[in-house]
């Protein structure tokens, strides 16, 4: 890992052709927690998305590389429900396997920890450079 | 300054510290549409684990945190005129669903996030809600719906057990 993240590692948990899984623990001590929120902390709904996304390039460093030998990137997130809050001390389970990959990549992602499923979500990815790729400094 | 600072923002909803991702609302037109901002630094969290040899595009703000920005303006406008400050003493903000997102071009520490938000439907405690992000011009993000639901603190505690409704 080496983008930027609000989240600290995954652990590596199955990868094969046409996924992986990964886990991470919402650790009671995370300054986030503290702000979300004061008296009643639950991880923010976006570090499930932030789970499955890194999940999804992760596995595609060996599954999928890109041209240019960066990173996949996310197009589109298609849909993303919530079931239930994430709650400090669970363990988060992001669970990523390929739809189609077409026309980019699609993937579905549910995400779950021992009480069930909290979060499932379809995720497109974009391989080739980036759209906005020839205007930024690099 | 134009506009509403973080006194405003901190006494409408209940985000705080690290988390909380709105520097100021820019425009509202309560129950209809609100303009906020915030700008991106290389200090947050986020870039904490960058070393010497992390590459600019790593540097790109994380999209989950574009996306969490963005809702919270949306959580704004959602409960402008009725504040939810203190989840203790009235309710929790919970995400119910986000559909239809796109992500567009990746902002950068010294961008500013501009998001526009509308509010599309709104029921009971439940609200509906739409619109974008952009950085110095450029569309971040679009929305096609978001969902946020109020709920009882005490209806979620994990040692209730009970089941969440979906929203």
């Amino acid at each position: 890992m080496s983008a930027a993240s609000p989240l600290g590692d995954l652990e590596l948990i199955r990868t094969g052709a046409l996924g992986a899984a990964t886990a991470f623990d919402a650790r009671a001590d995370d300054p986030v927690l503290d702000g979300h929120y004061p008296g009643f902390p639950v991880l923010p709904g976006v570090f499930l998305i932030e789970a499955a996304d890194r999940t999804v390039r992760q596995w595609a460093r060996t599954h999928a590389p890109a041209p240019d030998g960066g990173d996949v990137e996310l197009a589109a997130m298609e849909r993303c429900r919530f079931h239930r809050p994430v709650f400090p001390g669970d363990r988060v389970l992001s669970d990523v396997s390929v739809v189609d990959s077409a026309a980019g990549l699609l993937f579905k992602a549910v995400v779950a920890t021992n009480r069930g499923k909290v979060a499932d979500m379809r995720l497109r990815y974009r391989v080739g450079p980036a759209h906005d790729q020839e205007e930024s400094t690099s | 300054m134009t506009g509403y600072g973080v006194d405003r923002i901190k006494n409408t909803i209940p985000h705080r510290g690290e988390i909380l991702l709105v520097d100021r609302v820019t425009e509202v037109v309560p129950g209809e549409t609100l303009a906020a901002v915030k700008a991106v630094s290389g200090n947050e969290p986020c870039y904490a684990g960058l070393g010497p040899e992390a590459a600019p595009a790593d540097y790109a703000y994380p999209v989950s945190l574009v996306i969490e920005s963005w809702a919270q303006s949306a959580v704004l406008l959602s409960v402008w005129e009725n504040p939810n400050p203190d989840v203790l003493a009235g309710k929790v903000e919970l995400a119910g669903s986000i559909n239809e997102v796109t992500v567009g071009a990746r902002a950068y520490p010294g961008d500013v996030l501009e998001h526009r938000v509308r509010l599309v439907k709104s029921a009971g405690e439940t609200a509906v809600l739409a619109g974008e992000s952009y950085a110095d011009g450029r569309e971040v993000l679009r929305v096609g719906t978001f969902v946020v639901a109020l709920r009882d603190v005490g209806e979620l505690r994990p040692v209730a057990e009970r089941t969440v409704l979906n929203v």
